[in-house]
C-alpha cells in the first residue's frame, strides 16, 4: 500500500514537473490560483469631518422649512397655507440628504382623542400634497400629536393660531 | 475522555474545588493525519513553506501533521522576479486528491491557501489559515488599528492617532471595519473601508458611541450610546443612519453581539448592580437573564453555529474566558493563566477563539483552538487587544 503510494506520488509529480527545471522560469499554468499578499490592505486615510457640516446642514434646512397654519377644526389648506408649502415643496425637491417628519398639531380645545385624529388628518393633507408635488414618498413620514405638545401654553386665539399646524422636522437620511 | 488530562487541568487551576467550574476540556477529536514534504532550490523558503505548512495544519483543529499520514502533501517551491509559485500534489490513502499551483508575492498566502484547500478536502470544512485578525495597538501614546495574519509576517497598521482608537468590529463581508475613535474629542463610530483605504466617521451622538457589532446580514450595527446620560444599545442602519433604541433603563447596558441567525442579541447589563448577561430579541423588548453563575460576566460573543456564547468572568480577582450553551447551560472555563483575559471573539468557523490576556506582561492578543486547547501568541512586543476576526477569504 505504501510503495502503491509512493509510486503514485513518483508519477504524479514526474507528470507536474515534466519540462520543468527549477532555475527557469515556469510557464503560466491556467489552474494556478494567484493569492494576494497583505498588501492587498490600504493605509486608512482619515476623512474629513462631515459629520459636524452634515449637522449644519440639517440645521439650515430646519430653519428654511416653513410650518402650515390652519382654521380651527379644519384640515383644509388656505391660500396662506398653499403660499408655505408650496414653497417647502420647492425647497425640499431641490434639496436632498434629508428628510422630513410631519407634525401634526392642534390646539388645546377639543378631546385628547379627536384632536390627535385631526393632527393626522392635517399631517395626511401635507403629505398627499407634498407627494403629488413630486416628492419621494420615502423621504416623508406623519406624525400626530393632536393637543399633546404645543408651541405655545396659552387660552386665547393668539396661542390657539400657533398650535393649529403641521410643523416640518428635519431629519438625517436619505 | 483520557483521565490523565482532566487531573492535570484541575492540578493547574488554584484553589480548584467541587464547586469551582469545569474546565473546558478537549474535546479530543480524532484530527486526520496529514504527512508533508517541502522541496525546492530557495533552502530558507522551504523552511519557511514547511514551518508554516505544518503550524496551519496542526492549528487546524481538524487535521494534524504526522510522520506517515492518512493524507500526503508533496510540495515544492519556486520563486523568480516575477514572484513565488507553490505547487502541490495530495495523494489520500494511495488516490490523487488534488493537484494544485498558488502563485503569489509572498510565500504565506500561498501556504495557508493549501491549508485551508487540505482541510476543505480532507474534510469538507473550511479552513481558517488564511483568515486576519485586526485589533488596537497602544504603543507609547499612540494608537494603532493593525491587521495580522496567522503567521510570521508583522502586522499592518492600518490607521493611526494620537487618541483613543478602540472596540474594532470586522463586518460580516469582510469588506470594512467599524471602530470608535476618540480624535473629534468625543468616543465616535467610524467605517473604515477595506477596498478604499477611507476612514470615515458615521456616528456622532453625544457621549460614546462604541463596541459596534454588525448583524450577520450587515445592514445594522448595534452599539452603545450614552447621549442620555446612560449607557444603552441602539441599532444603527448603516445605509440610511436610523437609530433605534434597544435598551431604555437606568443602568448600564453595553457589549451587545449578535445571534448568527439576526434574530437576537445577547449583551452585558448591570441592572441587578453587577454586570451580567442577557439576550434580548434584535428589535428591543424584554430580556432574559443569560448568566446565573458568576458575580461579574461582561463581552459577550455568539459563536457563528450559533449554539454557545463566549465571555469574560471574574473568578476570584481575576478574569478568565468562559464558554457555554446559548441557553446558559454547561459553562466551561477556557484560560487558566494572567489575570486580565478579555474580550473573546469567535473565528468564522466557530472553532477557534481569539482574546486579550495579561499572561505574559503587557496585554497581547491569543488565539485558542478548541479541540486540543492549543494556545498560540499572535502578537509580540506593544500592548495589543480588542481583537475581531476577519470572515473567510472569498477565493474563486
Amino acid at each position: 500500500m505504501l510503495a502503491m503510494c509512493a509510486a503514485v506520488l513518483v508519477a504524479m509529480f514526474t507528470v507536474t514537473s515534466a519540462g520543468c527545471r527549477p532555475d527557469e522560469p515556469l510557464p503560466d499554468s491556467d489552474s494556478t490560483e494567484v493569492i494576494p499578499g497583505d498588501d492587498s490592505l490600504l493605509v486608512g486615510v482619515w476623512q474629513p469631518d462631515t459629520m459636524a457640516t452634515y449637522m449644519e446642514e440639517l440645521a439650515v434646512h430646519q430653519e428654511q422649512l416653513r410650518d402650515v397654519f390652519f382654521e380651527y377644526d379644519s384640515n383644509e389648506l388656505d391660500s396662506e397655507a398653499m403660499d408655505a408649502l408650496m414653497f417647502d415643496a420647492n425647497y425640499i425637491m431641490s434639496h436632498s440628504g434629508f428628510r422630513v417628519l410631519l407634525e401634526g398639531h392642534c390646539d388645546e380645545r377639543g378631546t385628547i382623542d379627536y384632536n390627535l385624529a385631526l393632527g393626522e388628518r392635517r399631517a395626511q393633507a401635507v403629505y398627499d400634497y407634498l407627494v403629488g408635488y413630486g416628492i419621494s414618498a420615502s423621504r416623508l413620514e406623519t406624525v400626530s400629536y393632536g393637543k399633546e405638545r404645543p408651541f405655545s401654553y396659552g387660552s386665547d386665539e393668539a396661542a390657539w393660531a400657533q398650535n393649529r399646524r403641521v410643523h416640518f422636522r428635519v431629519l438625517p437620511g436619505n | 475522555m483520557k483521565p490523565g488530562i482532566i487531573a492535570v487541568l484541575l492540578v493547574l487551576i488554584p484553589g480548584a474545588t467541587a464547586t469551582d467550574f469545569l474546565p473546558m476540556t478537549p474535546v479530543g477529536a480524532e484530527c486526520v493525519p496529514v504527512s508533508v514534504s517541502v522541496t525546492g532550490r530557495d533552502k530558507a523558503l522551504v523552511d519557511d513553506a514547511e514551518a508554516q505548512l505544518i503550524d496551519d495544519i496542526d492549528f487546524s483543529g481538524l487535521l494534524e501533521t504526522a510522520e506517515e499520514g492518512y493524507a500526503h502533501v508533496e510540495a515544492s517551491v519556486y520563486s523568480d522576479d516575477r514572484g513565488i509559485l507553490l505547487r502541490a500534489g495530495v495523494t489520500c490513502a494511495g488516490e490523487m486528491l488534488m493537484v494544485k499551483e498558488y502563485s503569489g508575492s509572498s510565500i504565506y498566502p500561498l501556504v495557508h491557501a493549501l491549508a485551508d484547500d487540505l482541510v476543505y478536502q480532507i474534510t469538507g470544512e473550511q479552513g481558517i489559515a488564511s483568515t486576519r485578525i485586526a485589533y488596537i495597538v497602544r504603543d507609547s501614546g499612540t494608537y494603532h488599528l493593525a491587521v495580522k495574519s496567522l503567521d510570521p509576517r508583522p502586522p499592518f497598521y492600518i490607521l493611526s492617532d494620537d487618541d483613543v482608537i478602540t472596540t474594532p468590529a470586522w463586518s460580516p463581508d469582510g469588506d470594512r471595519i467599524a471602530f470608535t475613535a476618540f480624535r473629534s474629542d468625543n468616543g465616535d463610530l467610524y467605517l473604515y473601508s477595506l477596498s478604499d483605504g477611507t476612514a470615515s466617521k458615521i456616528l456622532s451622538r453625544g457621549g460614546l458611541n462604541t463596541s459596534p457589532a454588525w448583524s450577520p446580514d450587515g445592514g445594522s450595527i448595534a452599539l452603545t450610546l450614552s447621549e442620555n446620560g446612560n449607557s444603552d444599545i441602539y441599532l444603527l442602519d448603516v445605509d440610511s443612519g436610523d437609530l433605534q433604541r434597544l435598551t431604555a433603563r437606568n443602568s448600564i447596558e453595553t457589549s451587545a453581539s449578535f445571534s448568527p441567525t439576526g434574530n437576537q442579541i445577547v449583551f452585558t447589563s448591570d441592572r441587578l448592580g453587577y454586570p451580567q448577561l442577557y439576550v434580548m430579541d434584535s428589535g428591543g423588548g424584554g430580556a432574559d437573564r443569560a448568566t446565573f453563575s458568576h458575580g461579574y460576566c461582561d463581552s459577550p460573543s455568539w459563536s457563528p453555529s450559533g449554539d454557545r456564547i463566549a465571555y469574560t468572568a471574574m473568578v476570584g480577582s481575576d478574569f478568565h474566558i468562559f464558554v457555554m450553551n446559548a441557553d446558559g447551560s454547561d459553562i466551561r472555563q477556557v484560560t487558566f493563566e494572567g489575570t486580565l483575559n478579555e474580550d473573546p471573539v469567535w473565528s468564522p468557523t466557530g472553532r477557534h477563539l481569539a482574546f486579550s490576556s495579561d499572561r505574559d506582561g503587557a496585554r497581547a492578543i491569543y488565539i485558542l483552538e478548541l479541540n486540543r486547547l492549543t494556545v498560540r501568541k499572535l502578537t509580540e512586543g506593544v500592548e495589543s487587544y480588542c481583537a475581531t476576526w476577519s470572515p473567510l477569504r472569498e477565493r474563486d
